[in-house]
């Protein structure tokens, strides 16, 4: 068990920058979710802390002790790979317990250590077998066990579900959330999924091109995401933007030319407005905000996903309604903003304003 | 493809008996030779079913050479070319393997400049570099040797190359994992790359002993003491070694006895060495 803390870090490959200096401090026993699209540099920073790939700059401290570089068997940290990682010609008893061989444990130890981490992942069955000879989820549970038996005080995690298929992951990520909460250990887990990150995540951190946009809990980012990026990644389906004029400490939406009936002190004369799918309602022509032609449905059982389109618009404006909806592609309907939902940020920098006052 | 014509089946499976035909009359006739005596063999036309010579053949051979000949016992020449024929294969796995490491695995100075010296290896056969070889050999002191049989045949690009392909093959992220359990280099490579090469091992040692056993210039060149001599050779001095009329059944008892041993080696290995050449997924 640990506090990790990531100070000013920093990585190139050359002439590149990848790691634009991200800070982060983590509790002991905290679990800490990097959530981005695919190539922000999510793996290279987790593979920063786990001592496989040097740091250009700043540091990163474990339990206090600066790890800068340590090799990363000194670095008390275990990891899981996307892929497994497992070694083909192993056994899954081998594989668990091929580290603690190299740390030239007592045999009896050994296996007191892989027979217990076994029993906790339900594969006390397979300890015999290979790993092809495993299904994905298996393999992904000994590829668990392999770090849980080194007792380390950080885990690592490289988006350890992607290879699963869609229900297996549902399920593994309850069971590594439950895990974790159990052995307490401080652990990173890097995902591309923000369903993911979501649910699994203590704190999340959310990268976009090898910077740290925002941290903080789930339900912190998703009701003040403080960047446009933030916004639209977190959630789904994304939030819908708008560009809106500001005058006069009012804001008009351009399209309709409605003008919404709150007060604002943004100063400049055009924003973004922001707001999520289900916070949008549908109502009748006399409350409407903004007036939508249907041009697809899309029904998921519980909810339905209206996506509306008006002239102006580049891009549908989605709204959720529950359950079914009776309108069809074509049709028009009018829509409210719930105006405790509203996010507003500024169109260059794109950083949320506090719009209301 | 599955195909289901009688004409087809019939026509390829007369391709294909063509063929055999075709590589097994020789070994047929060879066997045939190895059966008689010597006066059976002088006159024409030549056996086509076995005789009853065959042990009396085998022990003159193995225990006593051929008269004449200048070759020792064939026992003895099977015994060096086994010899020089695991030394080969031996040496050359192990340093394909120890280096094909490094270039994979290492970020060294030079590291191109000496993979393509490497490379540049492949275009410099014993036969082309021989003289300056023997010189060498020589002047190490190394003729007549076992070392000096092998050693000058040991150094390898192709071997190194397969071995890098494979351990090209092998993900990162099984380098890394070993890595975090604190496995060094060597550890990394015993523990996990030579276990995963296995096969590629073995598919290997089938060509390069093989390649090692049917060696004829270089023992050729390298050995005058009698008891040094392969068998490969053996059985050329013995043609061209015999005044009177060659003794076929002799020398085709000793064709016999070197096609033996490589033929040995591919029905044991055989199951893995099929793997090794065929096998993709790690
Ligand atoms: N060894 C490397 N050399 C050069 N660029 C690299 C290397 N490894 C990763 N990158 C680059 O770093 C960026 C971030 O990669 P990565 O951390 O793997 O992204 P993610 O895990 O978030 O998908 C990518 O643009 C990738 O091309
Ligand atoms: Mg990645």
């Amino acid at each position: 068990m640990a506090e990790v803390h990531i100070n000013q870090i920093t990585k190139s490959y050359g002439n590149d920058q990848i790691i634009h200096g991200i800070d982060i401090n983590i509790q002991d026993g905290e679990f800490i979710v990097i959530v981005g699209p695919s190539g922000c540099g999510k793996s290279t920073l987790l593979r920063m802390v786990a001592g496989l790939e040097t740091i250009t700059s700043g540091d990163i401290s474990i339990n206090n002790q600066v790890v800068n570089t340590l090799e990363p068997k000194d670095r008390d940290i275990a990891m899981v790979f996307q892929n497994y990682a497992l070694y083909p010609h192993m056994s899954v008893f081998e594989n668990m317990a091929y580290g603690l061989k190299i740390q030239k444990l007592a045999k009896s130890e050994i296996e007191n250590r892989v027979n217990n981490a076994a029993k906790l992942l339900q594969i006390s069955d397979y300890l015999t077998r290979k790993p092809r000879q495993l299904s994905g989820g298996q393999r992904q549970r000994v590829a668990m066990g392999r770090a849980i038996v080194r007792n380390p005080s950080v885990f690592l995690f490289d988006e350890p579900l992607s290879n699963l298929d869609a229900k297996l992951r549902v399920q593994m990520r309850l069971e590594i959330k439950k895990l974790q909460k159990r052995l307490k250990v401080t652990s990173l887990y890097v995902t591309h999924d923000q369903v993911e990150a979501m649910t699994m995540a203590d704190r999340l951190i959310v990268m976009n091109k090898g910077i740290a946009e925002q941290i903080g809990t789930p339900m912190n980012l998703y009701e003040h995401p403080q960047t446009t990026f933030v916004a639209g990644f977190i959630g789904s389906p994304a939030m819908n933007f708008l560009s809106v004029k500001t005058k006069d400490n009012k804001i008009e939406i351009p399209v309709s030319g409605k003008i919404l009936d709150i007060k604002t002190n943004i100063e400049q004369p055009e924003a973004i407005l922001g707001i999520r799918p289900e916070d949008i309602e549908i109502v009748d022509s006399n409350s409407s905000d903004l007036k939508l032609k249907v041009s697809a449905i899309e029904p998921l059982g519980a909810d339905s996903l209206i996506y509306g389109n008006s002239e102006g618009f580049n891009d549908d404006l989605v709204v959720r309604v529950r359950g079914k909806t009776e309108f069809t592609e074509g049709d028009t309907f009018h829509v409210y903003f719930k105006r405790e939902k509203l996010h507003f940020f500024h169109t260059i920098t794109r950083k949320r304003l506090q719009a209301v006052a | 493809m599955i195909e289901n014509r009688p004409l087809t089946t019939f026509f390829s499976h007369l391709v294909l008996l063509c063929g055999v035909l075709v590589v097994a009359f020789p070994l047929w006739v060879t066997f045939v030779a190895s059966t008689h005596d010597a006066v059976r063999m002088t006159q024409v036309p030549l056996p086509l079913l076995p005789g009853n010579q065959f042990l009396v053949n085998l022990k003159l051979v193995l225990f006593s050479g051929l008269e004449g000949s200048g070759s020792p016992p064939v026992g003895i020449m099977l015994f060096n070319s086994l010899i020089m024929a695991i030394l080969i294969a031996v040496g050359k796995i192990s340093i394909s393997l120890l280096s094909a490491f490094a270039i994979v695995y290492f970020r060294f100075p030079f590291r191109i400049a000496f993979f393509w010296m490497i490379f540049v290896t492949l275009m410099l056969p014993v036969e082309v570099r021989i003289l300056p070889t023997f010189a060498v050999v020589a002047n190490l002191n190394m003729l007549d040797t076992y070392w000096g049989l092998s050693i000058p045949l040991i150094a390898s690009a192709t071997a190194t190359f397969m071995f890098r392909q494979v351990f090209l093959t092998i993900p990162d992220e099984l380098l890394e994992a070993a890595r975090i359990d604190g496995a060094s280099p060597l550890r990394f490579f015993k523990d996990i790359l030579l276990p995963m090469s296995r096969t590629n091992i073995a598919a290997l040692f089938v060509i390069l002993f093989i390649y090692g056993w049917n060696q004829y210039l270089w023992p050729l060149l390298i050995t005058t003491d009698r008891d040094m001599y392969t068998v490969v050779m053996g059985i050329s001095q013995m043609l061209e070694a015999a005044e009177q009329a060659p003794d076929w059944h002799l020398i085709m008892m000793t064709a016999l006895m070197a096609m033996l041993p490589p033929a040995i080696v591919v029905l044991i290995m055989q199951k893995l060495f099929v793997k090794g050449l065929t096998e993709t997924e790690k």
